[in-house]
């Protein structure tokens, strides 16, 4: 498989999900290797002697064997782009050699090597799947760490290179679309109360991004001084009562202003379904009212159509999908054209 | 307490002095110790003072300087780029990260999943403390003059050097 494979493909976490609150789950762990600096620390040598340590677990593991392998400093900005967009790297994961990353079947599972960590592994899936989440990363864990070894201390746990990430390594987070909780202004108050919690919440690229499309990251902030289930089990828990907050405030929203409720979602498909240009930003608004419709059933569409539709439109997805770099302008027409052309498919 | 010599300042130096057999305790101000010629190191601290017992008790070899003895980061290193050099640097700043891991995490014991160990384990007292970990919490404890402690630490290390 070829990264420009990925592009005509549905990873698992875009297909149909049951709840339409949350577009997906993900458990992050840090892990490290030890006798060697923290990427920021090591020079070239090392940082290639780390990646070669970690190439012969994946030739013998049987779920990462086929696994698609993206040197990072074999590719260009473009593609990049383009992983950010897909969730595979962070934005802040460095090019040069000794650092790769590693796509398993379906964009499940993924492992960012030397990014700010030795390692980084992720398990993406859709919906609100946690615990399903978590069972697969512990297996991979062990297995990895029966191979590699990871630097940890009884005390603080696995050792990581910023101690936010310390103990577990463990960063849980699922994504939420909260529309209606956010025409209601209801937002604002539910998100200083998550934070008061002890939760993260970001935009929809992590750390220092906003949110866009009313989607929100929602995350545990503390990795030390708790156990992994516990974790799982509180934010589950906590996102079962934003997604009850959300359902009611789409309730009341339907309840009070049925008619301009109903507008709103079809002028947005009926932009969507006609629009010769359209801007990311525009689209990934409208995306979320169409999002909302389908979920109310006011509008009978795929969920995976939607999901599928809100990565595709991005910048550098749109100039995978046509195979070349393309102008702004350019690039509003070929997004028009695909939302157009998929629209018309449902 | 007042200088036994001029009773007047207060006493900053206490020494024992053993003249004829008997020990006699000196109690003097800065002053009137360097009158008698008693000389102390112009950079006189307990730190010294306890290093140096460290030494003579022939405890392997305490690093003196407070940078991580594998990668060579300073605290004030982390401090600026708060991204620590490498898993050893836990070891070395142990006490300095307690404190904050408690305001980052609301704790800073570890009670996840720990690694399934495959190789040989790592060489632990009876009671399963980490020798060379509670060598560099010393260290630390005697960089701070945090003697309390450091004695407490140098007495587990000696016993379970004992044990073995």
């Amino acid at each position: 498989m070829q990264l420009n494979d990925l592009v005509a493909k549905t990873a698992n976490w875009m297909k149909n999900s049951k709840n339409g609150v949350v577009l997906s789950s993900r458990i992050r762990l840090a892990r490290n290797l030890e006798n060697f600096p923290f990427p920021h620390r090591a020079g070239e040598k090392q940082l290639l002697e780390i990646a070669g340590k970690i190439r012969p677990f994946l030739k013998g593991n049987l779920a990462l064997k086929n696994a698609l392998v993206v040197e990072m400093d074999k590719i260009g900005s473009l593609d990049r782009d383009f992983l950010i967009e897909r969730h595979l790297i962070s934005p802040q994961y460095k090019t040069g050699s000794g650092r790769f990353l590693v796509i398993g079947e379906g964009e499940t599972v993924s492992i960012m090597v030397n990014e700010e960590d030795h390692l980084r592994i992720q398990v993406l899936e859709s919906g609100l799947q946690l615990r399903d989440c978590w069972l697969l990363m512990n297996k991979l864990d062990d297995e990895l760490n029966e191979s590699i070894g990871f630097a940890f201390s009884e005390d603080f746990g696995y050792l990581t290179a910023c101690p936010t990430n310390v103990g577990t390594g463990m960063r849980a987070s699922v994504m939420v679309h909260l529309p209606a909780l956010s025409i209601t202004r209801e937002i604002h108050k539910v998100l200083p109360a998550l934070t008061k919690l002890g939760i993260v919440v970001r935009g929809v690229y992590g750390e220092g991004s906003e949110s866009k499309g009313n989607i929100f990251q929602v995350s545990n902030g503390a990795t030390l001084g708790k156990q992994e289930e516990e974790i799982v089990n509180q934010m589950e828990s906590l996102v079962k009562q934003l997604i009850n907050y959300e359902k009611k405030a789409q309730k009341n929203l339907i309840f009070r202003q049925k008619d301009a409720f109903e507008n709103d979602i079809w002028r947005a498909y009926g932009i969507l379904h006609n629009s010769r240009l359209l801007s990311s930003q525009e689209s990934t608004s409208l995306l979320s009212t169409l999002r909302l419709g389908t979920d109310l059933n006011i509008i009978n569409l795929k969920r995976e159509t939607i999901n599928e539709l809100s990565i595709l439109t991005l910048p550098a997805h749109i100039q995978k999908i046509i195979g070349k770099s393309l102008s702004p302008q350019e690039r509003d027409r070929a997004r028009a054209k695909l939302i157009r052309d998929r629209l018309k498919e449902n | 307490m007042l200088c036994e010599e001029c009773g007047r300042k207060e006493a900053a130096f206490h020494y024992t002095e053993i003249i004829n057999g008997f020990a006699t305790e000196l109690h003097l101000c800065e002053d009137c110790a360097q009158k008698k010629g008693i000389n102390f190191p112009a950079s006189f601290s307990f730190a010294d003072l306890l290093g140096g017992l460290l030494e003579s008790e022939s405890l392997p070899s305490l690093a003196r300087e407070s940078n991580c003895k594998n990668c060579g980061l300073s605290y004030s290193d982390f401090k600026k780029s708060s991204f620590l050099g490498c898993s050893q640097c836990y070891r070395y700043f142990h006490q300095s990260l307690e404190p904050l891991l408690k305001k980052i995490h609301g704790s800073s014991k570890h009670i996840g999943k720990s690694p399934k160990k495959k190789g040989k384990e790592k060489e632990r007292g009876k009671e399963g403390y980490d020798i060379e970990l509670l060598q560099s919490q010393l260290k630390e404890a005697v960089a701070k003059e945090e003697f309390e402690e450091a004695a407490k630490l140098r007495d587990k290390i000696k016993e379970i050097e004992k044990s073995k």
